[in-house]
């Protein structure tokens, strides 16, 4: 490809997967596909010549570990209670005949079944900083409503006063 | 020879805080059958109470868990911590969840002191009522018959 003058100077290659430029074309990187019976591998090729992989370990191969999921791995396992329920009375045997022991441990039953003491700790602390709970203030639209309220409700008294006003007025105007 | 009814209440006065009784009820355990059915009960008692602390839904409980609660019985009770050494605790209760073994240095009397003080601690940190306690002593006698038998 010849350099071009101008900014396509600096344009980034194009690569044309598949392209008949063989410079540009991208080559099978599944070298592991090798010896794949559709992909014969030749060592006439040079530049794969070096390429093969040792054959893989088939698993159960004497002296190799089969490979395993680590999260199968017994050492993480949860153990299943009733196996554990099958060899725990195998100490039996060893304790069966050390009655004198019920004896010697009984200051520290005594000790285990005593409540614990109190750690120094108040249970309420009178120098507490916390706040007393807050006011009830309210929500601020019963204010304007209340206030709504009593504004309607003065002024339809002074409106019935008025009208009672006016209306002993024109009484005394028709005795009169 | 099945697990006694002397044998349970024995048990039953410790549990219940009842020492004076349960050193009587012990005293009253006069022969190597008798002392060896009361070992087996206490026995299934303990792994019947680690069952009950430490596995919830069939799940086993941590280590770290089963160290903490050692470590807090030992802190909250000194004179019992004198008696109770962490190692051995440990591996005791790890053991009854089937998780590792018990060393071979770990005599016999240890041992079984080491399991009544656990299972002093297991009992007390369950505070269970006088319902739950039988329940739990009927299981016990269960566990304790289906080994000896």
């Amino acid at each position: 490809m010849e350099a071009e003058e101008g900014v396509t100077r600096w344009a980034s290659p194009v690569v044309q997967v598949g392209g008949r430029d063989p410079g540009t074309r991208v080559e099978n990187r599944d070298r592991n596909a090798e010896g794949r019976p559709e992909t014969p591998a030749t060592t006439d090729d040079e530049t794969n010549k070096y390429r093969r992989l040792p054959d893989r370990t088939p698993a159960g191969t004497p002296d190799r570990g089969d490979p395993i999921s680590p999260e199968d791995d017994p050492a993480d396992r949860n153990p299943d209670p009733e196996d554990g329920r099958r060899g725990r009375w195998e100490n039996y045997d060893r304790v069966n005949t050390a009655f004198e022991a019920t004896h010697k441990v009984l200051k520290g039953v005594k000790d285990l079944q005593a409540k614990p003491p109190p750690t120094g700790h108040a249970e309420v602390r009178t120098d507490t900083t916390m706040h007393a709970p807050d006011t009830h203030v309210g929500n601020p639209a019963d204010t304007v409503g209340n206030a709504i309220i009593v504004t309607l409700t003065v002024a339809g008294w002074a409106m019935q006063t008025y009208r009672k006003f006016m209306s002993s007025r024109r009484r005394e105007h028709a005795d009169n | 020879m099945p697990i006694t009814d002397d044998q349970v209440a024995a048990l039953r006065a410790q549990l219940a805080g009842r020492l004076d009784e349960h050193e009587r009820l012990l005293d009253q355990l006069d022969t190597p059958e008798a002392q060896s059915g009361y070992i087996a009960l206490v026995t299934g008692a303990f792994f019947e109470a680690v069952d009950r602390r430490f596995i919830t839904n069939g799940k086993i409980a941590d280590n770290a868990e089963v160290i903490d609660f050692i470590a807090h019985q030992r802190s909250a009770h000194p004179v019992a911590a004198e008696q109770l050494d962490p190692d051995v605790a440990e591996q005791v209760v790890l053991h009854a969840l089937g998780k590792g073994s018990i060393s071979e240095n770990v005599d016999g009397e240890t041992l079984l002191g080491t399991k009544i003080l656990l299972l002093a601690a297991l009992i007390a940190d369950a505070d269970l009522s006088e319902a739950e306690l039988e329940a739990f002593l009927a299981k016990a006698r269960a566990e304790a018959d289906a080994h000896i038998a």
